[in-house]
């Protein structure tokens, strides 16, 4: 649907069915082919994201973990 | 046997099995065909147990003629996620590496099933190891990728992608899946069905494949809010063989909630109005305004500032490597199928102790600061997921640019926190967009699912979306 400036705009999920449309073959089989390392090293830096977002809440000594779930 | 008789309720099948005007058998061996037609199209099933089912329909054919009875399940076929154990037929967990792994003994979910005489028809797909190390594409399965009977070329959602599809095709009444962050309310939302993710601890993990020891949870997936209700209540209760057992029963009773108008609902509109696809916006308007006539109170809620997704994901991310580390070390997990899900598995198991010990400390302050929420309101209502389903050959990992971000929250993060407190969900159909289901999910504390299923059957009683049928035949 286009908006006042011409502009078309999709949502997620009509971009993906509009690519597949087009696509002779399977997205997945045209992924641009990451080599081993780069995807591991890509699923390291997410890793490391989540750790670096965790160590942005103070915590103190006192601040135990949570062994088990345990709920009332 | 006719087409009604396949999408009647869990209480309708029991009447016209104890009225002895259908068998055990015969229902069992026409939903065994169906699941042996149909399946294969959705790539929903892991293995027919086709002759245990059989035997099992008998038993329950002859107490029924004895007047033995054993409540609404007895003689009811049902599905479970390939991750539960049952002697016999191999218990896959999805993937390559386990494709021949076989165990003698069963789940104890199967098990409590089986107690009330209901009869095992089909072990169902699933993705590999309930999605563990995360993926990138819906065929990160031994199965193939979970396809949606509302559109075949869509995702049935995970990781109970065959428990999802196969309750929504009625290849099976009702069906077992797990959740540890999303597997039952995701392909429960996608596939247009009623999944209920149950109190951590509620109903035992004896059995079942572990991904992790502290959020893994195993509950109903059907089509209704009562069906769950019934189906919980005869799976759950202690057992000293699950670390993680509450020790407690669930009772189906949404009786004992009393008048829903006292109840209090917390709901952001940002959920629905900004984080919430264009599409299904007006589906959820309209789904909020029917809640409010069964609910008049309603508070504007949003969760505190916490790295809820993070925490999240270190916790399964660490515990799921520990789970796996044999096949990471011995190169077997190189025969999984997602390369994504691959390098995730082997990077997390160079995750630090102390990184894992930071992120159970900040779920320790998660469950102390959003606790008291239930102070002030006795259930939280969002979308059940945020996206609609994807075309089963997209990547899963496309997220929507920062700039069309809303500004606030709401309570976009509460499968993560609901998932790291253990806290029950619902997730039922409320509508369509572009012809697929949309889903929207009832949360509330610990050991309180009588109040969601209660709000959920009367959203139920006053809708129809439970009830539609998808074009299978």
């Amino acid at each position: 649907m286009a908006d006042k400036s011409g502009v078309v705009r999709c949502s997620r999920r009509e971009l993906a069915s509009l690519a597949i449309a087009l696509a002779p073959a399977s997205l997945a089989a045209q992924q641009p082919a990451a080599s081993d390392s780069d995807l591991l090293q890509r699923r390291r830096d997410g890793i490391a994201g989540n750790v670096a977002s965790l160590e942005k809440t103070p915590l103190t000594p006192a601040d135990e973990p949570m062994f088990a779930l345990v709920l009332k | 046997m006719p087409a009604d008789v396949f999408f009647k309720s869990l209480t309708e099948l029991n009447r016209l099995l104890v009225n002895r005007e259908i068998s055990s058998k015969e229902l069992t061996e026409a939903y065994l065909s169906r699941l042996e037609t149909l399946g294969p199209k959705y790539n929903a099933i892991a293995a027919l147990t086709r002759k245990s089912a059989i035997a099992s329909a008998r038993n329950a054919d002859d107490e029924i003629k004895r007047k033995r009875l054993r409540g609404i399940l007895q003689g009811i076929p049902f599905g479970a996620k390939d991750l539960l154990a049952y002697p016999g037929y191999p218990t896959t967990w999805g993937a390559k590496p386990y494709a021949h792994q076989t165990f003698d003994f069963k789940a104890a979910a199967i098990e409590r099933l089986e107690k009330r005489g209901a009869v095992l028809a089909a072990k169902l797909s699933m993705v590999e190891l309930a999605g563990g190390g995360s993926y990138e594409f819906a065929s990160a399965s031994l199965f193939g990728p979970g396809r949606n009977p509302w559109n075949d070329r869509y995702w049935s959602g995970g990781s109970s992608s065959g428990s999802g599809s196969a309750v929504a095709a009625s290849l099976v009444p009702f069906a077992l899946g797990s959740e540890t962050w999303g597997s039952i309310i995701t392909p429960s939302s996608y596939c247009g069905i009623t999944g209920l993710r149950p109190t951590y601890g509620y109903v035992s993990r004896y059995g079942a494949m572990p991904l992790s020891w502290t959020m893994d949870k195993i509950g109903p997936m059907c089509r209704s809010a009562e069906d769950c209700g019934h189906v919980l209540e005869a799976i759950s209760g202690g057992d000293s063989r699950d670390r993680g057992s509450a020790g407690k029963s669930f009772y189906y009773g949404p009786e004992y909630v009393g008048e829903l108008s006292r109840l209090t609902v917390g709901y952001n509109p940002v959920d629905f109005e900004g984080w919430a696809e264009a599409p299904t916006r007006s589906v959820y308007a309209a789904a909020l305004e029917v809640l409010k006539k069964l609910v008049p109170s309603w508070q504007v809620v949003e969760l505190p500032p916490l790295p809820y997704g993070s925490v999240a994901g270190t916790v399964i991310d660490a515990e799921g490597a520990s789970v796996f580390e044999e096949i990471i070390r011995d190169g077997r997990v190189d025969e999984l199928a997602d390369r994504y899900q691959i390098a995730g598995l082997r990077a997390a198991l160079d995750l630090k102790a102390t990184d894992y010990l930071r992120a159970q400390r900040i779920r320790s302050k998660i469950q102390s600061e959003l606790t008291p929420m239930f102070r002030k309101v006795d259930i939280l209502v969002s979308p059940s997921v945020r996206g609609m389903p994807l075309p089963v050959e997209s990547s899963l990992k496309a997220s929507r640019p920062p700039s069309e971000r809303p500004n606030s929250r709401g309570l976009i993060d509460v499968s993560a926190a609901g998932n790291l407190l253990g806290w029950p969900a619902l997730s039922l159909p409320c509508g369509f967009a572009d012809g697929l289901p949309v889903g929207i999910q009832f949360i509330t504390r610990p050991f309180n699912e009588n109040r969601i299923l209660a709000l959920g059957a009367a959203f139920q009683r006053e809708t129809d979306w439970h009830l539609r049928r998808p074009p299978i035949d």
